[in-house]
């Protein structure tokens, strides 16, 4: 008691939290600052001059995109329903993949580290080489076309799921884990009674999730080469016809809401 | 009476730690008797019971289940001596998402094949004699409810009648109400010793409160650091005997167990 008076007088305020914390967020937003100011001293990329072309940017937006033209509605709409479909197939794909890969890789299931380590660190390489690239390279072997699209997009989503599929599985694993076990019962029963009915809320919001991703990248990959509404309207914009790519572009926006909207309504239902 | 448990000089030491959670630990347990282990945390208690279902490998000693020792068991052998040990948690461990028959018949997954089990392909009989064990325990109605929606009274007798549903020789109960109200801790408690005595099943449980295991025991097993220093009927345990088991005071002591009865 006679402490915190001390301290009290001392400061003349009563401090509610250690002093270091602070401090910490002090060294932070400095820290922040000087890569802030060193990173754009080395790219030689000053914010204000973005700022000051600012006019430049809204005269090629509002001249040569605005407003949309529709001269091919059916052809669009089909390539947005391409890839739509594309997502769809490379997350159900993926889904299946991943389930069975992220078994291998929770520690409630194996108890072998060198396969624990082998099927986690395989998982993290597919995860972290992005499905653009995926894209670029399955091109150069299949051609341009939806096939290479969804391939690199089940390989980037695979990664991705089975990642988040393991820290699923090991976070709902433990308490169910124990029960079971003490029963009697074998692993595949354990699995399939205890473990993936506990980790269904996760996987399939992990899913979904997934789904919401591949419809945007599958609309990117398409810029490359992947087929779909990305190839449609990098295929405008390379014949200059600005008016209709911005078609495009709305054309994805609504349907890339419209898909979110399903997804939270399917959540909520589901989840529930 | 048989002895469906003992266990003979069992030793745990956690790897990092340099005094054992377990050392020289020899008791054991009748059919239809309730023993609680009392003790302050840390004392050895959970790390005891987990080593006699081999939750938690213990490192030397002998555990007899009805007469067969399973320390030294590979895995389908342990899988069989494990259906014969029911295990009761705090934290109920009960699979929310799934309805409370399914719960209960979790307790049979042991006796069936992998694919019945994966398939949850569960026999007429089973089915019936737990819709009949829930009746018993007042949660008919809730059969076919969630799991999570029950309370946690509720949870912890799906949790026993899971339990019980393996028809086992032993139970070994971690501080089963120590998440529960004192009116439902009561109801828990009532609950396993009525089971012990009509299944005959050696019980083993976990306490933390004195004036519940004084009043539920058929004996009382006291630890401190590892070593069992006490093993001895209720009304031997003096006073003297507690505030050495948990090197504290009387009045320290009762303050505690006060608390525990007015809840």
């Amino acid at each position: 008691m006679a402490k915190s008076n001390e301290s009290s007088i001392s400061t003349g305020r009563t401090p509610i939290a250690h002093p270091d914390d602070r401090r910490n967020v002090l060294v932070f937003a400095l820290t922040v600052g000087i890569l802030f100011t060193f990173a754009t001293w080395y790219t030689g990329f000053n914010p204000f001059t973005s700022l000051l072309e600012m006019s430049e940017f809204g005269r090629f937006i509002t001249q040569d995109f605005l407003p949309p033209r529709v001269t091919n509605m059916p052809g669009i709409m089909a390539a947005m329903m391409q890839t739509i479909y594309l997502a769809l197939a490379a997350s159900g794909t993926a889904m299946v993949l991943s389930l069975l890969w992220s078994f291998c890789g929770s520690t409630a299931v194996i108890r072998n580290k060198s396969i624990l380590t082998l099927a986690r660190s395989l998982a993290s390489v597919i995860r972290n080489i992005p499905a653009l690239i995926w894209t670029y390279i399955l091109v150069f072997s299949f051609g341009i076309g939806t096939h290479a699209g969804y391939l690199a997009l089940t390989l980037s989503s695979t990664g991705f799921l089975t990642r988040s599929f393991m820290e699923t599985l090991d976070e709902v694993a433990a308490e169910n884990l124990e029960a079971l076990r003490a029963t009697g019962a074998s692993t595949p029963a354990v699995i399939a009674q205890a473990i993936i009915p506990a980790a269904m809320p996760g996987l399939v919001s992990w899913f979904l999730y997934s789904v919401e991703l591949n419809i945007r990248t599958s609309t990117i990959l398409g810029l490359v080469g992947a087929g779909g509404v990305g190839l449609l309207m990098m295929t405008y914009i390379k014949q200059f016809n600005y008016a209709e790519a911005s078609f495009v572009i709305f054309v994805v926006a609504v349907a890339t809401i419209v898909v979110n909207l399903l997804i939270d309504i399917i959540r909520k239902k589901v989840l529930a | 009476m048989n002895s469906v448990l003992r266990i003979e000089g069992l030793y745990k030491t956690y790897p990092g730690s340099s005094s054992p959670a377990l050392a020289n630990a020899s008791m054991e347990v009748r059919a239809g008797e309730v023993v609680s282990i009392i003790g302050a945390s840390g004392a050895g208690k959970t790390t005891l019971m987990r080593c006699i279902n081999r939750m938690v490998e213990p490192d030397a000693g002998a555990v007899f289940i009805e007469g067969t020792e399973i320390t030294q068991l590979r895995d389908s052998e342990l899988r069989n001596a494990r259906r014969r040990i029911g295990m009761v948690f705090q934290h109920f461990n009960l699979v929310n998402r799934l309805t409370v028959m399914q719960n209960v018949l979790h307790g049979r997954l042991g006796y069936m094949n992998s694919l019945d089990g994966v398939m949850g392909r569960y026999s007429e009989d089973d089915k019936l004699r737990a819709l009949n064990l829930l009746r018993e325990t007042g949660l008919e109605e809730y059969a076919y409810k969630r799991a999570g929606e029950l309370s946690g009274g509720q949870k912890q007798r799906v949790g026993i009648v899971r339990a019980v549903m393996q028809k086992p020789a032993v139970m070994l109960c971690d501080e089963p109400i120590a998440s529960l109200d004192p009116a439902n801790s009561r109801v828990i408690m009532d609950l396993i010793c009525e089971l012990a005595k009509q299944g005959n099943i050696g019980c083993l449980v976990n306490l933390h409160q004195v004036e519940v295991a004084m009043e539920f025991s058929d004996r009382i097993i006291g630890m401190k650091k590892g070593y069992i220093v006490y093993d001895g009927t209720t009304s031997a345990l003096t006073d003297q005997k507690l505030e050495y088991i948990y090197d504290k005071p009387m009045h320290l002591l009762t303050i505690r167990s006060e608390v525990a009865q007015d809840g």
